[in-house]
């Protein structure tokens, strides 16, 4: 059995009823505009993702063909740059021996990966080739998620794709259980659908900045 | 005579003062002072193939003196070893052993990604997303702090 609402309030007196009649006329009115906002919100937010407006700060000032990759993947097949056109790529150059620095970063791309609805192809460019051979890479590539290729070849090939990016790196003695170390710059690269480099970003980077430079390219290839 | 009286009186009432501020000090202690306190503790899941794992975590000192991080302990892993990864010459990140990681006091030791961190080499099982692994934190000074670290991908 219910207790009619009202049905413990005092009766009114007539002297204030004009007041309550404005109070509630005032509640209406506010909840009236709160929800049309909140709808608009909703609204607005459901247009899809929104471009990001002004230019990236992560894009190089000039537009340039991104450098060749003349390497192997993990199935030993020589790998050409170019058969990527269309689409974005991401270059990431490190190693699988990599705690720290190279699982961030690739932590980072993981999330572009979730965020971003191009789906760009990314490039995992070993500067350890002694320890990143073919097989060991073939590997890892099995916990990796959809949209990697990782590339390795022989020092000397490795250093000359490395020096054309502007990659740079050194084996370090650590003295660590883990082996040697590689002292190595950690930006990672966007190439467009049509092969220039385009934008760099330093280590730490967040997936939004970089999925936001890709929703950049998706709108200026609409346009 | 007068003055000697105020002086009496004077050292009397400090003397009040201190007792009674060592007192109500004595009787409400905060819940860390005098301890370690670690919070945020996390590994890296780690892919079958990876030997080496990365363990990050944030230790505040509340023990009154300087101290610092020496050593970690686990069953996790053969070996754990306290690193640091610094921008280095040309802009290059290199990671290398540290002996120690200092923790001031009053202050504290963030273990974060591109910075100090502990790292397990050769893990004896795979570390997957949801597990959690155990960790003793040894201190110069302060008592070990055992841990528990969540395994998550990111």
């Amino acid at each position: 059995m219910s207790v009619p609402i009202g049905s413990r309030a005092a009766p009114t007196p007539s002297l204030l009823a004009g007041h309550r009649t404005f109070l509630l006329a005032m509640t209406l009115a506010a909840v009236t505009l709160f929800t049309a906002a909140f709808v608009k919100g909703l609204l607005l937010t459901d247009s899809g993702p929104s471009t990001p407006t002004g230019p990236s700060p992560f894009a190089y000032p000039e537009v340039r063909p991104a450098p060749a990759i003349g390497l192997i993947d993990q199935d030993e097949q020589a790998f050409d740059l170019a058969s990527l056109r269309g689409q974005a790529v991401l270059v990431f150059f490190g190693y699988t021996h990599c705690p720290d620095v190279c699982p961030a970063t690739i932590g980072q791309l993981n999330h572009v990966l979730e965020l971003s609805p191009t789906r760009p192809r990314i490039l995992f460019v070993t500067i350890d080739p002694e320890r990143d051979t073919p097989a060991f890479l073939r590997e890892y590539l099995k916990y990796m998620p959809a949209g990697y290729t990782p590339l390795t070849g022989t020092a000397t090939q490795v250093r000359t794709v490395a020096d054309a990016w502007g990659v740079r790196y050194a084996r370090v003695e650590t003295g660590s259980a883990n082996g040697y170390a590689m002292a190595h710059t950690a930006d990672v690269y966007l190439v467009d659908a049509q092969g220039n480099l385009r934008a760099h970003y330093p280590f730490g980077t967040q997936a939004p900045a970089i999925v936001a430079d890709l929703e950049r390219l998706d709108a200026e290839a609409r346009s | 005579m007068i003055a000697h009286r105020l002086t009496r009186t004077f050292v009397g009432l400090v003397m009040f003062i201190t007792v009674a501020a060592g007192c109500s000090a004595a009787a409400t202690p905060s819940p860390s002072a005098g301890t370690m306190t670690v919070s945020d503790a996390w590994a890296r899941a780690s892919m079958t193939m990876e030997r080496a794992v990365a363990v990050y975590l944030v230790i505040k000192n509340g023990t009154g003196s300087d101290d610092a991080l020496v050593s970690v302990s686990t069953t996790a892993a053969a070996t754990a070893e306290l690193h640091e990864t610094v921008a280095g010459d040309s802009g290059m990140m290199q990671m290398q052993p540290v002996d120690s990681i200092p923790v001031p006091k009053g202050g504290s030791a963030t273990l974060a990604p591109g910075g100090f961190h502990i790292m397990l080499i050769n893990p004896t099982s795979t570390l997957d997303p949801g597990a959690s692994i155990e960790l003793t934190l040894t201190f110069e000074h302060a008592a070990p702090v055992k841990v528990t670290a969540q395994v998550k991908a990111n």
